[in-house]
Order: structure tokens, then C-alpha cells, then sequence
């Protein structure tokens, strides 16, 4: 293996993580999950001599991972629609019982939305959030601010 | 409930869980985007090895108006060549995955959709004068052409040919890009509609 195969590997073996959140807030098929994590590994590599460590790798692996799942062609997300809140165990007021409610509360959120919370959750402020996007900092914040009484209503509603 | 707490314990317990796959680097892509551009660099190669073809045949016939019929498919093969050339550099330089998430939905709605009107455009020309090209060489083969070409059923016969493939290339064109690609564009169009909403 070549050196900046290596240091390509290195930077994604230290960072996979981000990949597989990103598949998991938006897959939820084996085959799909298996296809996105390769995808984004051949995406990231296609795109890697243009990364001229401006942003951290792991914002730019994130940002990758985000377009590639988006623009994937995938099979139809079937917990979108029927996954059951009260198929979860989160009337109970434990730390895991609270981050499955979350969990199931975001992913009834539309794709970008999603994306956008996740950001938010993972510590990003609106401004790169904005960069991730392609939105301004005032359109991150008035979206987040909208996503998160949405978010709030449906857990109170548990 | 403390929203960046579930969301530790969200990551934590099942967000970072790995999924099945090897951390190496593939050698295929399944991206809809990057399998149209191999499709049109495939269709390069398609060009270049009929355009070859043709330019033998083009010295080796000796009727001269079968040259002039090879003369035109060559033509013809050569302005599809650059045209599907610089659809294609068009789509390579579109196609970035590490821009913003706007951009690139942008990007890949524009590559469909420019891929998708180009394959009209040559369902409407080219495919049909392809044909007919194929159909006069066709001909020329067993029988002397010059003599061939004075007969009206000739013409009858070549009208015929054109008025059938020319509408069957159209909308065999219009229902497998519908197939391959209409869903998939409609999907896209969502993602910018909620990505620029609020």
C-alpha cells in the first residue's frame, strides 16, 4: 500500500465513527448499510487530493458521508413511516430509555433536518453548520430553532 | 429531558455501532452519479470503436455512394464523440462529494437532468439517422446501391424505417430514463426543497 494510501486509511480507521452515525440516523436495511459504508470510503477517497486540511478531516469525512447517503439511491426507508414510538421503552425516565425516544423523534424528522440536529447535537455551531449545508448562519438558526420545537412536542407527547 | 445528554447516550449505545464492512479502499462505485459518468465514458469507447469501424469500411467500399453513406456516419459519429465528451467533463467537474450538502444536490439534480435531456435530444437526431445510415449500408451490401437508391421503394422503405425508430427510440428513451432515473430526481428535488425551506 502506497503512503497516501496509508494515511488515507489511518484518517478513516481513526474517524469511522462519523460513518457509521451517518448510516444509522438514515438506513436501516443490512444490504444498504454494507453499500453506503464502501460508498462513502470510495466517495472519501475519490475526493481525498482535494482535501487540503482547511477544516478538520472528521467535518469533511462528516460532510462526505452526509451527500453520500443523501444522494444514494436506497431502498425505501420503512421506519420513516411505521417505526412505533411505544415499541420502545421510553416512558422510562432512564439515560437509555430518553436517548431511544430521541432517536425515534429524529428520525421522524425529514432528511435535512435531521442532518441539521445532528450537527447541532454533535457540537457544531450554526456557522459550520451553515458551511456543511450550503445555507447561512441566520438560516441554520431559525431551521434549528423550528426543529427543535418539533422535537420537544413530540417527546413531551410520550 | 436534557437533549445533548440523550444524544451522548444515543451515540454511544447505538449511532457508533459499527456496521458490516472492511476499511479498505473499493475499487466500484453503486453512486448513481458516478455510474452515469462511467456510462458515458463507456459510451466514448463505444464511439471510438464503431467510429473505427466505419473509417475502414469508408476505404474499403468502393460504390461510391456507399463512401458517401459511411462519410456521413463517420460525421455523425465524430460530432456525438465531442458532444458526449463534453456532456462528460461537464458532469465530472459537477460531481464533488465534499461541497456543501445544497451544492451538491444542485449538482446531482443538474447531471440528471442535463444527462436526461441529452438522451432525448439524440433519440430525436442521431439514433434515427444512425439507422438510416445502417439501413442504406445494409442494403448496399448484396445489391449495387446506385442502382438501389433510383427505385422509390427504396425511399419508401427508408421513410418507413425512420418513422418507426425515430418515435420507438424517443419514448423507449423517455420510459428508461422515467425507470432509471424519474424517482430518483423527484427524491432530489425534495432534499433542496427542504434544504432552502423556513
Amino acid at each position: 500500500m502506497s503512503s497516501p494510501d496509508k494515511e488515507f486509511t489511518r484518517l478513516i480507521e481513526e474517524n469511522r465513527g462519523i460513518i457509521f452515525k451517518v448510516i444509522r440516523l438514515y438506513v436501516n436495511h443490512e444490504e444498504d448499510e454494507k453499500d453506503l459504508f464502501q460508498e462513502i470510503i470510495f466517495q472519501a477517497w475519490r475526493s481525498y487530493p482535494r482535501f487540503e486540511g482547511r477544516s478538520k478531516f472528521s467535518t469533511w469525512l462528516y460532510r462526505i458521508g452526509l451527500n453520500t447517503v443523501l444522494t444514494f439511491k436506497r431502498r425505501p426507508n420503512v421506519i420513516d413511516h411505521h417505526e412505533d414510538m411505544s415499541s420502545f421503552n421510553i416512558a422510562e425516565k432512564t439515560p437509555s430509555g430518553e436517548s431511544e425516544a430521541l432517536y425515534v423523534a429524529i428520525r421522524h424528522l425529514n432528511e435535512i433536518d435531521r442532518m441539521i440536529i445532528s450537527l447541532h447535537l454533535d457540537g457544531y455551531e450554526n456557522e459550520e453548520i451553515g458551511e456543511i449545508a450550503g445555507l447561512t448562519k441566520n438560516h441554520v438558526a431559525v431551521k434549528l430553532h423550528r426543529i427543535k420545537d418539533v422535537l420537544i412536542k413530540t417527546l413531551k407527547g410520550l | 429531558m436534557d437533549l445533548k445528554e440523550a444524544w451522548k447516550t444515543l451515540e454511544r449505545e447505538r449511532l457508533i455501532q459499527p456496521v458490516n464492512g472492511t476499511i479498505a479502499i473499493p475499487k466500484h462505485s453503486k453512486h448513481p452519479v458516478t455510474k452515469l459518468i462511467q456510462t458515458f465514458g463507456l459510451g466514448l469507447v463505444f464511439c471510438v470503436f464503431f467510429e473505427s469501424i466505419f473509417v475502414y469500411l469508408l476505404f474499403a467500399m468502393e460504390q461510391t455512394i456507399v463512401k458517401v453513406g459511411l462519410g456521413i456516419i463517420v460525421v455523425l459519429y465524430t460530432i456525438l464523440f465531442m458532444i458526449n465528451y463534453k456532456v462528460l467533463q461537464k458532469l465530472r467537474r459537477l460531481h464533488k462529494s465534499d461541497e456543501a450538502v445544497l451544492k451538491v444536490l444542485q449538482g446531482v439534480h443538474s447531471i440528471v437532468s442535463q444527462t436526461i435531456k441529452f438522451q432525448q435530444k439524440l433519440s430525436w437526431g442521431f439514433f434515427p439517422m444512425c439507422v438510416a445510415g445502417g439501413f442504406v449500408l445494409g442494403v448496399s451490401i448484396k445489391k449495387d446501391a446506385a442502382a438501389m437508391i433510383v427505385q422509390p421503394k427504396f425511399y419508401i422503405a427508408l421513410i418507413v424505417t425512420m418513422a418507426v425508430f425515430t418515435p420507438a427510440s424517443y419514448f423507449l428513451t423517455k420510459w428508461m430514463t422515467r425507470i432509471s432515473y424519474g424517482k430518483y430526481l423527484g427524491q432530489i428535488e425534495e432534499l433542496i426543497q427542504q434544504t432552502k425551506g423556513d
